[in-house]
């Protein structure tokens, strides 16, 4: 692992982050890192190489990760309440049971991500946003705009505004497909 | 053609080209039809210029100022347009194949119909821009950002558009869905008028020969049933556009 071009263990790591709060790891080559359960909330992680690191129950509210290269990072219950994700390439990463709640996800490269599914399309809402919905033990959350809960809430939510006309049409048909992903991932 | 209030031709032009120090300022100047091929025109101020039907094949025009530009009909085929300023420019109908317009501020321009196969776009700023039947068949959108560009009876057969940003893409939808093929594809819906074109990995075709090939290749597995249920949303979306 480097850290501005200087070569750092993983002890060293964990210092760094347990000293900076928010911490400054900007363009840091962390590949295979081991940040199980790490405290980053609201760390720079810009461009960050974390090619196959250990994320899992990180806590990375209001990170920035715009363009950080997550390829086969495993995320699984990490913590991304408000973080940036624009430009993040996120093939083969593991965000099932992740926190995406007010996450921005627009931009970054999905494919190939497991637990997550991202649909985009115009005419669901208002301002077109993009729909993300990620695999949590025994249910599946909904990322829509400022919206972030359950699958179930999310079907009450467009039964009760939309109803059956044109956006009602296109969301029912969206729903059945995510209850059909859940059911089979 | 005319510059400056001048009428000139073709030979007069080439002999300006000369003349005049780089960059060139041909602000609002008329160069219909020019030849201008790989002509070096760097960081030209093109701003308004009339350029429709001219040949600037191979020209390099790397940070040109061309926004409002017409360029309709014009021949920009493997010119160089990295981090070109052409918003609002009209290139309905032009050929931009193989071009390489990296990091090129689009925003807004019109390219209905144009050709833009094999074109490297890859971050450049698409947002608002008509791409109407345009064909961009192999072309790179990676990072680009698409925001609310049209994309309605677009060809976009073997074109790389992972990591684009399509919120709000019009005409276009897009999934990422895992468990949707053993490669993980990506899928892409293009609305055309009377029918829609699907493209996941290598697959190009309408959504009904996407529907019989789901059903010859799945059945009624794991994948045939996550595909049936996408078909379906698709068809939803496509009325919804009607």
């Amino acid at each position: 692992m480097h850290i501005e071009g200087n070569l750092i263990t993983q002890v060293q790591l964990e210092e760094i982050i347990a000293m900076a709060k928010p911490c400054n790891l900007e363009g840091a080559n962390l590949k295979d890192a081991y940040l199980y359960g790490a405290n980053l909330e609201g760390a720079n992680l810009k461009g960050a190489y974390l090619y196959g690191a250990n994320l899992a129950g990180a806590y990375l509210k209001d990170a920035s990760l715009e363009g950080a290269n997550l390829k086969g990072a495993y995320l699984y219950g990490a913590n991304l309440e408000g973080a940036n994700l624009e430009g993040a390439y996120l093939y083969g990463a593991n965000l099932e049971g992740a926190n995406l709640k007010g996450a921005y996800l627009d931009g970054a490269n999905l494919k190939g991500a497991k637990g997550i599914l991202s649909l985009s399309t115009t005419g669901m809402t208002a301002s077109d946003d993009m729909l993300y919905a990620v695999n949590h033990v025994g249910h599946v959350m909904i990322k829509i705009g400022f919206f972030w809960d359950t699958l179930k809430v999310f079907e009450q939510h467009v039964q009760d505004n939309y109803g059956t006309g044109k956006e009602g049409t296109l969301y029912a048909g969206a729903i059945q497909f995510l209850h059909i992903w859940h059911q089979n991932t | 053609m005319r510059i400056n209030g001048n009428i000139i031709d073709q030979d007069e032009l080439n002999a300006l080209l000369l003349a005049m120090p780089s960059p060139y300022d041909f602000t609002g100047g008329d160069l219909t039809g020019a030849n201008l091929e790989k002509a070096n025109l760097k960081g030209a101020y093109l701003t308004s210029a009339w350029l429709a039907g001219a040949n600037l094949e191979l020209a390099e025009l790397e940070g040109a100022y061309m926004r409002g530009a017409n360029l309709e009909k014009a021949n920009l085929k493997y010119a160089n347009l990295l981090s070109v300023n052409l918003r609002a420019a009209h290139l309905a109908e032009a050929n931009l194949q193989g071009a390489r317009l990296q990091k090129a501020n689009l925003e807004y321009a019109n390219f209905i119909e144009a050709n833009l196969s094999a074109a490297s776009l890859e971050g450049a700023d698409l947002t608002g821009v008509i791409l109407k039947h345009a064909n961009l068949k192999g072309a790179d959108l990676k990072g680009a950002v698409c925001f609310g560009a049209d994309f309605t009876g677009a060809n976009i057969k073997g074109a790389w558009l992972d990591g684009a940003n399509l919120k709000g893409a019009v005409g276009l939808l897009s999934l990422s869905m895992p468990g949707m093929t053993a490669s993980d594809d990506m899928l892409y819906a293009v609305n055309h008028v009377s029918h829609v074109m699907i493209k996941i990995g290598f697959f190009w075709d309408t959504l009904e020969a996407f529907e019989q090939h789901v059903l010859d290749n799945y059945g009624t597995g794991k994948e045939g049933l996550m595909i049936a249920s996408v078909i379906q949303m698709i068809r939803a979306w496509h009325l919804s556009n009607k």
